[in-house]
């Protein structure tokens, strides 16, 4: 054994702290970054920033009133014993059970609901289908955000939530994924998964648009397979995995059926899981 | 997810953006700031290392997926500080009467960990390197940072690293080899 190696043996007794070890850094660090300008003052959760722009996606359950069509209302599966699968074998699920989901297409008018635990906060949004409207963000203990909308005529540019023609190909989603971000994509776990993460957390996407994307992340074969993982309300899912810095982010699907239940990145309890989505006729409106 | 490039960049305008790069990045900055200063000062050091790089954030070198080298160039410059601030109150106590509470490293080091034959002679010898050779062996030894990311964290030049890295070494065997620190050490894993 040489001198870098016992110093490596001494350095590996000192683990990783535990979460509650970091939270008066953590507070504090959060304290000074709220009173910079530009800041959402006084939000509850530290984390809201995940769906400062909307959210995340997956079909689900039936459209009601032509008010308030519910696209998902995720609830947690019982454990299932399945045999341990290939990342490649879960997104394929996910990419078919995403096909079984109803086809729900916003109107552009419509508003994209979405509810989400992120952090210890429930947070719901409503953003505009096309762009052009203005939304809101709301959060259990914090301040209601209006997230602004580009109407026609005003010298802006609509960000839009939904996208309705995605294209199916692998090069094609690839080049959409890019545009999404406004960055190239590297080749590489990293690159795909955090691609994929983007257009899952902040753009709305159909039964269709997901199969592909799905499809098109497994076809990729750059994911680890992870075989049991709770999301951020304790449901249990499968995922697929990349890591960068030894920190490994997960995207989570249910247990048994395979829909998207959220986002998990590294330490314990963070991320952001997925409750309901719906498409809405007005800001405030709640699905039945 | 954005990488940490975008998140820094994102930050400008959306300050709160860069509770991100604490999440993804605290875990490890603290186990490092804890091997080298002890727990009792971790938290505040951490909360500092990332108060500064907000603070610096507009002069990110962007082009790295990763930010964590940068955190960790950041966080050594507030080990060095502490100790240089502990040093400080040494000679003020001394000069005043009662020694000061707060242990020397080694001392520290000493009183955290589970006593063995060769962690006195290490953290004795780590002691006793010059600061910039023992933050080298250190980010390489514990941190598994490479060389360059070495580099980019201390910002000095990658020969710098290569040289500094081998006299900490052969100033750390040389310290060892009057003990036969590493065939005891050897000897204790094995028997364990």
């Amino acid at each position: 054994m040489n001198e870098l190696e016992l110093l490596r043996d001494f350095g590996a007794q000192t683990p990783l702290p535990e979460p509650a070890e970091l939270a008066g850094a953590r507070d504090r660090v959060l304290a000074a970054l709220t009173q910079e300008p530009g800041s959402t003052q006084g939000r509850g959760s530290a984390r809201t920033w995940r769906f400062v722009r909307g959210g995340v996606t997956v079909a689900a359950a039936a459209a009601i009133a032509a008010a308030a069509l519910v696209v998902t209302h995720v609830t947690a599966s019982p454990p299932v014993l399945t045999a341990r699968l290939t990342a490649e074998q879960i997104l394929d699920r996910a990419a078919a059970a995403a096909l079984e989901q109803p086809t729900v297409i916003p109107r552009p008018d419509q508003f994209v609901y979405h509810k989400t635990y992120d952090s210890g906060a429930i947070q719901q949004s409503w953003i505009s289908v096309d762009g052009t409207r203005n939304g809101l963000i709301a959060e259990n203990h914090g301040p209601r955000e209006i997230v602004k909308g580009c109407a026609p005529g005003h010298r802006c540019t609509p960000v839009p939530d939904y996208y309705p023609s995605i294209p199916a190909t692998r090069s094609g989603i690839l080049a959409w994924l890019r545009q999404l971000r406004g960055i190239d994509i590297p080749d590489t776990p990293a690159g795909y998964g955090s691609a994929a993460a983007d257009a899952l957390d902040f753009v709305y996407l159909t039964s269709a648009q997901q199969h592909a994307l799905y499809r098109f992340l497994a076809e990729s074969r750059k994911f680890t397979a992870v075989p049991s993982i709770r999301d951020a309300l304790g449901r249990p899912g499968v995922g697929v995995a990349w890591t960068i810095d030894d920190v490994r982010y997960t995207l989570i699907f249910d247990a048994k059926s395979y829909v998207y239940l959220g986002f998990s990145e590294g330490l314990p309890h963070s991320g952001a899981a997925i409750e309901t989505v719906a498409i809405v006729d007005h800001v405030g409106d709640l699905p039945r | 997810m954005l990488d940490d490039d975008a998140v820094i960049a994102q930050s400008w305008q959306q300050p709160e953006r860069f509770a991100v790069l604490f999440d993804r990045h605290a875990a490890y900055i603290h186990r490092y700031i804890t091997r080298r200063a002890g727990p009792q000062a971790a938290e505040d050091l951490v909360a500092e290392t990332f108060l500064t790089a907000f603070r610096k954030r507009r002069r990110y070198q962007h082009g790295y997926a990763s930010a964590r080298p940068w955190l960790y160039g950041i966080a050594t410059h507030l080990v060095g500080q502490h100790y240089r601030d502990q040093a400080r109150q040494h000679r003020l106590y001394q000069a005043a009467g009662p020694a000061p509470v707060s242990p020397d490293f080694s001392e520290r080091a000493d009183a955290r960990v589970t006593a063995t034959a060769i962690r006195p002679v290490l953290t004795e010898a780590l002691a006793g390197l010059p600061p910039g050779d023992r933050d080298v062996l250190l980010l390489i030894a514990w941190e598994e940072l490479s060389y360059e990311e070495v580099a980019r964290a201390l910002g000095i030049p990658l020969g710098t690293v290569r040289s500094r890295l081998y006299r900490a070494r052969v100033r750390l065997r040389k310290a060892l080899a009057p003990t036969g620190a590493a065939a005891t050490y050897k000897e204790i894993v094995t028997n364990e």
